[in-house]
């Protein structure tokens, strides 16, 4: 089950299953009916970004009783990532670490745009807000009266501030602005970016919307605010980065960079947008682009057609064939 | 196929077992998917959002008993789960209640606003990890009455100084979020939010980062509600007047949302009562036989200095007034009213000892003894250096029968204020009361000598040779006292003493005196009587009274829920003094630990005193402590006794506006010369408004190893060390409970 590949000077390989409680349970999940579970264990074994000292670090920090089956390792995961990742008093989140090397993206040009999509209903009902009237702030901003515009920068300004000052140390997923750039006025853009950044978590029961906005901010911006961690500013997503999720696919490391998994169909493998990691940013009022609902649910596909549907466009895109495994179809999910 | 939300197989658990579904998913062990990276918060409005979802009421049932369960927790709990998930877990499960609305939890927090504020502020990592700080978010978006405007007001004017930077923006919204008096919402910049602005900008400084911070809240609430320029100026003008001193209203000036020239023509529609009403009813108030009529004129017009207090923030006449009118109303026999009186100034200022004093005065005088008693203990924990705290404790505690704690007591009182005549009286009364009237003159006759510019000792000799029916002895020392002092009291009892000896041209002369001095009055009145009674045979002299304090009633019990809250502080704090008086009562002190601790596991007092006494316990908090990151005292301690130079670098990382206590623990613990020298330029460098630990710092300080100026040697340092040691302990335990003030459940 191990694959070596070279990076620059590092050696890439598949994480292992060894003789650990993780490693139990990852055998069992070999036959797990439960499609999510199975995507699980794919991810953490097809890894290719990991190096062996994070693995070990990880797996020693889990902490992990024999027969403390899924929930265990959700919960186990769950407490690693709050300590050693998302820990707002860690100057370094251990995905921005030497530890991380292998993902590690030292050298972005400066100008670049990113685009990130955010859930903002918690910050709105903290800060006694809705939608409307920051959006309606949002519009005097970027209109020609000059009062206005002064006292929506602020309105805009301490909402940001507020908003921020809540976030944790956790690395913050992002896309370049340039791959969707096309989605961006469209009516629906919301739903858009949902599904093809693959942010499965945004799905509106019947009748419910969720407020999102659209963020947009360059690369320097984000490396001004960590000048001195320059280097270690930038990863690609690994397994470790975030919750144990079904709706993220490691990708092979031969490729530059991570790929969301669209929740649509992509048959053409033309949907699959470049993504990466980067070390926490406080954001401000122009880097609002768009504030909006999504209101329509989530395409129900079934997770492994989805699955297997991302691997084949990985593997025409990288040229690595042998990456990765097809999920059985059946599964429940 | 995704399942959607609706339909979700955690909902099935739920549904079956609320408890532990929804432990799982604060957790992070729940199986979500496909919604794994969600935040939890996010989670539960994905799984019960939407308008009256059919489980919603389940989930606050589960979420009550979640809370709760939580409040239960041990330091051995929080370490086994890590202490930052376990802190992100009360956060977002706080978030979730906001955002879904759970009525029954929000009750629940509203009414244990004290208990958990006291344990959640205890937990604070980060903004981002504040369970503390969504609570108070939480009420401040669902409050049904005004009840907590003082405290907003107070988060505004307070933040600054002794709270994390977002917490002024929670006092701010909940000025914002404020009903109306009828409970309706107020749908626009109230009086009161934008008092809050004043109260904050007060406290901001002349730098251009305060400018911005300042304008970029301004125009904030502009944009928020737009409103033509005079409508602004109209409404802060009058609010301004007792800020012009302040940079904040300059730059109002300056940007013009103020009129250059100051004006007082602007006055608010709402005015504290005037000092002319406030007199005549204290003259009436003197005057009367029967005080009960006055009571609803005396509430009217504390209520009028209390809308002003509402409108404006300024809470001085309210206070002011409240203790003025419940002293005169204490003398006067009608404690329910001065009880009422009392609370009211408390509310609004808890910081004020007089209050405290107040309130248990007011709860003795009803013949609620124990809680009096409680309420005494929480007064002297937190003003340890106001004598008259202790003083009325020991009192009361006399007044029960309980005369060797009051003993105890005094003498702790009189080691610890030698400079307070009163600690010497009282302990001069206990020790006449148990037939050691010798000890008790030599105490005062110390006290003589020892206060020769204060009559208070002289008096109570005196009164102690009268009960003692040496007349001579203290008719000399009446006569010293009418050398040194004029204190009208003084010559009417010399008289009273002659008039007993039967020396009545002598009273006569000495009441003539009286006349020449303040003309006729009740005192001159009495004594006349006295000698015109003497000519006539009738009998004379009725020694003072040796306890002045009401007679209580032990009948009163602790039931409600604030008295439950003060109670456990009590048993905490008479445990302390208990220990650190060497009592023979540790035996009990541990049991009322124990019980405390076993009831309320964060209570971090109670866990510092049972660690400042006992060194196991010390020892166990080295791990203990982090469970609970935000408590200073339990950190400081447990830094301490590691002998860490790391704990000591996170500590001051972790408490910024501490660092003059971590410095003198610097000081102490590891001779840090520059500790001590930074320590000495904060000591002479005292800043306005300053917190209570931070004024009785400095105020032990000054008596101590900076009592003189210029520079010094860390070995002063090792001369003062027993009385350093002291004053970390006091300072431990006033911020081991700074805020906020115990009432809101009352």
């Amino acid at each position: 089950m191990t694959k070596t590949a070279i990076h620059g000077s590092v050696t890439l390989r598949h994480m292992r299953a060894d003789a650990t409680a993780l490693g139990g349970l990852l055998e069992q999940l070999r036959v797990s009916t439960l499609a999510h579970e199975v995507a699980y264990r794919h991810n953490y074994l097809f890894e290719e970004r990991v190096s062996t000292p994070r693995q070990e670090a990880y797996e020693s920090a889990l902490a992990l009783a024999a027969g403390a089956g899924m929930p265990g390792w959700r919960e186990q995961h769950m407490k690693y990532l709050e300590e050693l990742v998302r820990d707002p008093h860690r100057a370094d989140p251990e995905t921005f670490t030497e530890l991380n090397q292998v993902a590690l993206v030292p050298g972005l040009d400066e100008q670049q745009e990113f685009l990130r999509m955010e859930g903002i209903d918690r910050p709105l009902t903290e800060q006694g807000l809705d939608l409307a009237q920051l959006a309606e702030q949002l519009e005097a901003f970027r209109g020609s009266d000059a009062g206005r515009h002064d006292r929506a920068r602020a309105f805009l300004e301490e909402f940001c501030l507020r908003w921020c000052e809540k976030l944790d140390g956790r690395p913050s997923f992002v896309c370049f602005a340039d791959e969707l750039a096309g989605e961006i006025d469209a009516p629906d853009w919301a739903e858009r970016f949902r599904d093809r950044l693959g942010l499965s978590q945004y799905d509106p029961a019947p009748g419910t919307m969720l407020p999102v906005a659209l963020m947009r901010y360059r690369v320097r911006e984000v490396l001004r605010v960590h000048s001195r961690e320059a280097r270690l500013c930038f990863s690609v997503p690994t397994c470790l980065d975030g919750p144990l999720s079904a709706h993220f696919f490691p990708s092979p490391g031969a490729v530059p960079y991570g790929r969301t998994l669209d929740l649509t169909e992509d048959t053409e493998c033309e949907r699959l947008v470049s993504e990466i990691l980067h070390r926490r940013f406080d954001y401000r009022p122009e880097h609002l682009l768009k504030v909006g609902f999504i209101r329509r649910a989530t395409p129900r596909l079934p997770l492994a057609r989805l699955r297997n549907q991302h691997l084949f466009c990985l593997r025409y895109h990288s040229g690595k064939d042998a990456f990765g495994e097809e999920m059985a179809d059946g599964l429940d999910g | 196929m995704a399942e959607p939300a609706l339909r979700h197989r955690w909902l099935a658990w739920f549904t079956e077992a609320p408890a532990a579904a929804l432990d799982a998913l604060l957790r992070g062990a729940a199986d979500v998917a496909p919604y794994e990276r969600a935040d939890p918060d996010d989670l539960l409005v994905l799984f019960l959002g939407g308008p009256e979802h059919r489980l919603r009421a389940l989930l606050d049932e589960a979420m009550t008993e979640w809370i709760t369960a939580r409040y239960r927790d041990n330091a051995a709990t929080r370490r086994e789960h890590g202490v930052s998930r376990y802190v992100g877990e009360l956060h977002y499960a706080l978030s979730a209640v906001m955002r879904l609305t759970l009525p029954k939890t929000i009750r629940h927090l509203q009414q244990q606003l004290d208990p958990y504020l006291h344990w959640l502020e205890s937990l604070y990592l980060a903004p981002s990890r504040d369970p503390g700080g969504q609570l108070w978010t939480v009420v401040a978006l669902h409050q049904s009455n005004r009840a907590l405007l003082p405290e907003w007001y107070r988060l505004c004017a307070q933040a600054v100084a002794a709270w994390p930077d977002h917490y002024p923006s929670i006092g701010l919204l909940g000025l914002r979020k404020l009903p109306r008096e009828d409970g309706s919402a107020a749908g626009g910049p109230t009086e009161e939010l934008l008092a809050g602005v004043m109260m904050w900008g007060a406290r901001l400084d002349d730098t251009k980062h305060d400018r911005q911070t300042f304008f970029r809240q301004w125009h904030a609430l502009e944009a928020l509600y737009p409103r033509a320029p005079h409508f602004w100026r109209e409404r802060m003008l009058p609010l301004t007047e007792r800020y012009e001193e302040r940079p904040f209203v300059g730059w109002l000036r300056e940007s013009h949302v103020l009129p250059a020239e100051r004006s007082r023509d602007l006055k608010l529609a709402v005015q504290p009562a005037s000092k002319e009403r406030r007199l005549a009813l204290l003259a009436k108030l003197q005057q009367a036989k029967d005080v009960e009529p006055l009571i609803p004129e005396i509430r009217s017009l504390i209520a009028a200095h209390e809308r002003y207090a509402e409108a404006t923030g300024d809470a001085e006449h309210v206070v002011r007034s409240s203790c003025h009118f419940a002293t005169r109303l204490l003398e006067r026999d009608a404690p329910s009213a001065a009880l009422d009186l009392a609370r009211i100034a408390n509310r609004w200022q808890p910081s004020n000892p007089r209050t405290w004093t107040l309130w248990a005065q007011a709860l003795a005088k009803l013949g609620a003894g124990a809680l009096a008693e409680v309420v005494s203990w929480e007064s002297v924990r937190r003003f340890p250096d106001h004598a008259a705290g202790w003083t009325w404790l020991a009192e009361l505690l006399e007044a029960h029968g309980r005369h060797d704690e009051a003993e105890r007591l005094y003498r702790w009182a009189v080691d610890r204020f030698p400079d307070d005549p009163v600690c010497y009286s009282g302990l001069g009364k206990i020790l006449e009361r148990i037939g050691r009237t010798s000890d008790a003159e030599r105490l005062y006759r110390a006290a003589c000598d020892r206060f020769t510019d204060d009559h208070y000792a002289w008096t109570q000799l005196g009164a102690l040779l009268e009960r003692a029916d040496r007349l001579d002895d203290a008719e000399s020392i009446y006569r010293k006292a009418m050398e040194r002092f004029h204190d009208r009291m003084i010559p009417l009892r010399l008289g009273r003493v002659l008039v007993a000896q039967g020396k009545l041209d002598e009273a006569k002369a000495v009441l003539a005196g009286m006349v020449a001095r303040v003309g006729d009055d009740a005192r001159t009145a009495a004594l006349d009587r006295s000698i015109r009674e003497a000519r006539q045979g009738q009998p004379q002299r009725q020694p003072p009274p040796l306890v002045d304090g009401t007679v209580l009633s032990d009948a009163a019990q602790v039931t409600d829920l604030a008295a439950a809250l003060l109670r456990d502080n009590g048993l905490v704090q008479r445990a302390d003094f208990d220990y650190s008086t060497g009592s023979v009562e540790r035996k009990r002190s541990a049991d009322d630990l124990e019980e405390v601790l076993g009831r309320r596991p964060g209570h971090v007092h109670a866990s510092l005193v049972r660690a400042l006494h006992d060194a196991g316990h010390r020892r166990a908090l080295i791990a203990d402590a982090a469970t609970l990151p935000h408590a200073l005292a339990l950190r400081v301690l447990a830094a301490r006794e590691a002998r860490d130079s790391r704990a000591f670098t996170e500590l001051r990382r972790d408490f910024p506006r501490h660092q003059p206590l971590l410095l003198l623990v610097r000081a102490l613990d590891l001779a840090d010369s520059d500790a001590l020298e930074r320590l000495r330029a904060w000591t002479g460098d005292p800043a306005a408004d300053e917190p209570l630990f931070a004024v009785s710092l400095r105020g032990r300080l000054k008596a101590t190893l900076f009592a003189e100026d210029g520079p010094v040697e860390l070995a002063a340092v090792e001369a003062h060390r027993a009385a350093l040691e002291e004053t970390v302990a006091a300072v431990l335990k006033i911020v081991s409970d700074e805020e906020p003030p115990i009432q809101h459940a009352a």
